[in-house]
C-alpha cells in the first residue's frame, strides 16, 4: 500500500533488494544496539523532515482527513476493512518466517472468509467468527530475531520510522506493487488506494495528534518515544513481561530530596540508568 | 523448618499481592468510569481527576522518574515547581484525554508481581462495539501498605516513559538547562488554564 514512492524501484528484484537492505540493517544495527537510550543520530536532519511532514500536513493531508470524517461511520469501516484485508497475506508470512503459525493461520483463514463472504474484504465477517484480529510485518520479524530498531527516521508523509522498520517497509512495498504490476491493476488505480489508505491512516489519529501535540513540551520527541514504544510491544505482541522493566528502586534513593536536611544537589552520584527498549 | 515454612508462605503472598494489586486497579477503573459518566462539566471532572490521581498515584515518583539521570542534579526548588507543573498537567491532559470514552467496563486479564511491583492486564471494552483497548498498569507496594501506580500502558506505549523521553529531550537540547523545562512546563500550564476559560465561557 505504501509502494508508491517504490512501484518503479522494484520490478523483480525484490528479493534480492530486500535481503541486501536487510543485511545493511543487520550490520548497521548491531553496532547500536548495545546502547539502551533512544537511538537518533539523523535528530537535527529528522527535526527538519518533521517540521517539512507538519507544514504539509496542516495544509493538505489533515484537511483532507477531516472532509474523509464526514462519510458515515460504516463506508469508512469498509474502507478500514478492505485495506487490513490486504496486509493479511503479510501477516502471514511473517507470522510464518517467525514461527508463529497459529498467527499465520488465522491470518489465511481471516484473508479466505474476508475476500469472499466479506465481499472483497470490506466487511470483516472474520473477527466476527472469532477469527481475531493480529498484524505482522517485516520490521517485526526482524526485532521477533533480536535486531533493534537502529537509527530513528523521519519520512515526510511516511511518518516516523526506523532503520530496521524502513527495511521492512520497503520489503512490503516492493512486494505489494509487484504483486498489484502482476495482477495488470493500472498505476492510477495502484495511486488512488495508496491515498485512499493514507487518508483513511490520517483520520484515525487526527484527535490522538491533535491532544499530543498540544499536551507535549516536544511533540517531535513525543512521536519518537510513542512510535519506539508501540512498535517494541507489537514484536512483543503488544505482551508486557515484568522482567523488561527498568529497575525503580534507585529511585527510592532519591526519597532522600524529600528530606528537610537535604540542601544541595549531588553531582557525584550515579545517575539512574536509562530504560531501554526491549 | 524455617526454610520449609517460607517456601510454603511464599506463593501465598505473592498471589495475596497480586489479588490486592487487581482489586486496587478495579476500584481506581471504576472510579474514572464513574467520573467520566457523572461530572456535569470539565471543571468539575478535572477537580473529581486530581482529587483521586492525588489519593492513587505515586506522583512523586513518576516525577522523579520522568527526569531522568536530572533527578539527582536538580535543585529543590527547581524540583518543587516541577513537580507542581507537573502534576497539574497530568490531571489536564489526562481528564480531557478520557474524555472520549464512555460506556465503558474494565475487566482484568492476568497479573504479574516482582518485588514490590506488580503489573494488572486489563481491557477496557465498549458496549458500543467499538474495538477493546488494553491497558496495563503498574502498581508500587508502598512501604506503608497498599499500592500506588506508577505507570500506565496504552497501545504498548508506558505513559510516564514517554515523559521522560520528552522531558530528556527538552533537556538535553537546551544543555541540561532545567529552566528550559520549566518554561516549557509554565507555559503548557498557561495554554491549558486559558482553554478552560475559554471552555466556560
Amino acid at each position: 500500500m505504501s509502494g508508491l514512492f517504490f512501484k518503479n524501484l522494484f520490478t523483480k528484484n525484490t528479493l534480492i533488494n530486500f535481503v541486501s537492505i536487510s543485511l545493511l540493517a543487520f550490520s548497521l544495527s548491531a553496532c547500536a544496539s548495545t546502547q539502551n537510550t533512544v537511538q537518533d543520530p539523523f535528530e537535527p536532519v529528522n527535526r527538519v523532515m518533521f517540521g517539512v511532514h507538519n507544514t504539509l500536513d496542516k495544509a493538505i493531508l489533515k484537511p483532507t482527513a477531516q472532509v474523509y470524517g464526514f462519510l458515515p461511520e460504516p463506508a469508512r469501516d469498509g474502507v478500514g476493512n478492505f485495506f487490513f484485508n490486504l496486509g493479511e497475506p503479510f501477516t502471514m508470512i511473517n507470522g510464518a518466517l517467525q514461527g508463529k503459525f497459529d498467527k499465520a493461520g488465522t491470518a489465511l483463514a481471516r484473508f479466505s472468509v474476508n475476500t469472499t463472504i466479506g465481499i472483497g474484504g470490506l466487511f470483516d465477517v472474520a473477527s466476527r467468527m472469532g477469527l481475531e484480529k493480529h498484524k505482522e510485518d517485516f520490521g517485526q520479524t526482524l526485532g521477533h530475531y533480536g535486531m533493534g530498531p537502529g537509527p530513528y527516521l523521519f519520512i515526510p508523509v511516511l511518518g516516523p520510522s526506523s532503520i530496521r522498520d524502513g527495511a521492512g517497509q520497503l520489503a512490503t512495498a516492493g512486494l505489494d506493487s509487484t504483486a498489484w504490476d502482476e495482477a495488470g491493476v493500472a498505476d492510477s488505480t495502484y495511486v488512488g488506494m495508496t491515498a485512499l489508505a493514507g487518508i483513511h491512516a490520517r483520520h484515525g489519529g487526527l484527535t490522538l495528534l491533535d491532544e499530543i501535540e498540544k499536551s507535549s513540551v516536544d511533540y517531535y520527541a513525543s512521536v519518537r518515544s510513542l512510535y519506539l514504544q508501540n512498535r517494541a510491544s507489537a514484536i512483543q505482541d503488544g505482551e508486557t513481561n515484568i522482567d523488561d522493566l527498568p529497575d525503580l528502586d534507585e529511585l527510592d534513593e532519591l526519597d532522600a530530596f524529600d528530606d528537610d536536611a537535604y540542601d544541595a544537589p549531588n553531582q557525584n552520584v550515579r545517575p539512574i540508568k536509562e530504560p531501554d527498549y526491549k | 523448618m524455617l526454610f520449609g515454612l517460607a517456601f510454603f508462605l511464599m506463593p501465598h503472598t505473592a498471589q495475596a499481592q497480586s489479588v490486592a494489586g487487581e482489586a486496587f486497579v478495579r476500584e481506581a477503573a471504576n472510579e474514572v468510569i464513574d467520573i467520566l459518566t457523572t461530572a456535569q462539566n470539565r471543571a468539575e471532572r478535572e477537580a473529581r481527576f486530581g482529587k483521586l490521581l492525588n489519593e492513587k498515584a505515586d506522583l512523586r515518583r513518576i516525577g522523579r522518574f520522568a527526569l531522568g539521570a536530572h533527578a539527582r542534579t536538580v535543585s529543590k526548588e527547581n524540583f518543587s515547581e516541577y513537580q507542581n507543573l507537573l502534576e497539574t498537567m497530568i490531571v489536564k491532559v489526562y481528564a480531557n484525554r478520557l474524555g472520549d470514552y464512555q460506556d465503558e467496563k474494565i475487566v482484568i486479564k492476568k497479573s504479574q508481581q516482582k518485588k514490590r511491583n506488580v503489573i494488572v492486564s486489563s481491557e477496557i471494552q465498549f458496549t458500543s462495539g467499538r474495538e477493546p483497548i488494553t491497558l496495563d498498569w503498574w502498581l508500587i507496594e508502598q512501604k506503608s501498605g497498599g499500592f500506588k501506580l506508577f505507570d500506565i500502558r496504552v497501545l504498548g506505549v508506558w505513559m510516564a516513559q514517554e515523559q521522560r523521553d520528552t522531558f530528556s529531550s527538552v533537556l538535553n537540547n537546551n544543555r541540561g538547562d532545567f529552566d528550559a523545562l520549566l518554561t516549557h512546563l509554565r507555559k503548557q500550564v498557561a495554554n491549558g488554564l486559558a482553554e478552560n476559560q475559554q471552555a466556560a465561557n
